[in-house]
């Protein structure tokens, strides 16, 4: 069920990056989306950020990740020999079945990866309905 | 510094290490370097203090990260593009790096290795003297 409802997410991934509106290169971390202790629980690799570098933000059964990695000033000065991790713009917006509690999301940021618990409602106040049959 | 995951340091009688890299991630690194030291930079998310691996051996480099196994953790219907792969890459290391002093540091996924130079690498200012 979670991977049909987050097949529209996929096709993002696709694209390793694009460019923004504004022409800069916005990157898509990349994530694990999964169903776990009643809760859905997402997982996104950013590897060297602060914690405050990044902002999670849900509204209206989208759920946004995003940030910009800069590039440290204490190394403008010296020779790159090899530049191949990226930096600049992150993006990624996911839609999320509505049946969550929005009040008590929670995010960590741990080892370079991001985690977004977001808790269901409990099964009486999911829209459940049971069809008769006749 | 020079890229050696393309000629494999794996060794016939060292059949451990041979399985710890079978398909293994080649991080992203970046490099580079002033009058003192060169600095390697490699980005390893989900890598915890405990699964990492840095060491030198001869004129190699070798960088092991074990991956947190949150991506192997019971789920139902799990969407995923983090691969459940560990990391691995190597590196030719040159005469000028001070094999004793080099140090690593892990901070938010991100492994960061000092390789002093030697004294004898350092570059030097000749004083000209007059006659």
């Amino acid at each position: 069920m979670v991977r049909r409802l987050f097949q529209k997410n996929k096709q993002l991934s696709h694209a390793e990056s694009v460019f923004s509106e504004t022409g800069s290169l916005v990157r898509f971390p990349a994530v694990d989306i999964e169903e776990q202790d009643n809760s859905y629980v997402v997982h996104a690799e950013i590897p060297g950020m602060k914690k405050d570098e990044i902002d999670v933000e849900y509204r209206d059964g989208y759920l946004m990740i995003r940030g910009e990695k800069k590039f440290e000033r204490e190394d403008k000065r010296r020779d790159f020999h090899r530049i191949e991790r990226s930096y600049g713009s992150f993006q990624r917006t996911f839609e999320i079945p509505e049946d969550i509690q929005a009040d008590a999301i929670k995010a960590e940021y741990k080892n370079g990866v991001l985690e977004i618990r977001l808790p269901l409602l409990s099964p009486e106040k999911r829209r459940v309905k049971r069809i008769q049959i006749s | 510094m020079a890229d050696k995951n393309t000629q494999a340091v794996v060794r016939k009688d060292d059949a451990e290490l041979a399985s710890r890299i079978k398909d293994t991630l080649v991080p992203q690194v970046d490099i580079c370097e002033d009058r003192e030291s060169v600095t390697l930079y490699a980005d390893l998310p989900g890598v915890a203090k405990d699964g990492l691996d840095v060491h030198i051996e001869k004129d190699t480099l070798q960088i092991y990260g074990r991956r947190s196994a949150h991506a192997q953790a019971a789920g139902t219907g799990a969407y995923t593009e983090m691969p459940a792969r560990d990391y691995y890459r190597a590196f030719t290391i040159g005469e000028e790096v001070d094999r004793d002093h080099i140090s690593a540091q892990l901070a938010n996924g991100v492994l960061k290795v000092v390789l002093p130079k030697s004294e004898r690498a350092k570059p030097k200012k000749i004083d000209i003297k007059y006659a």
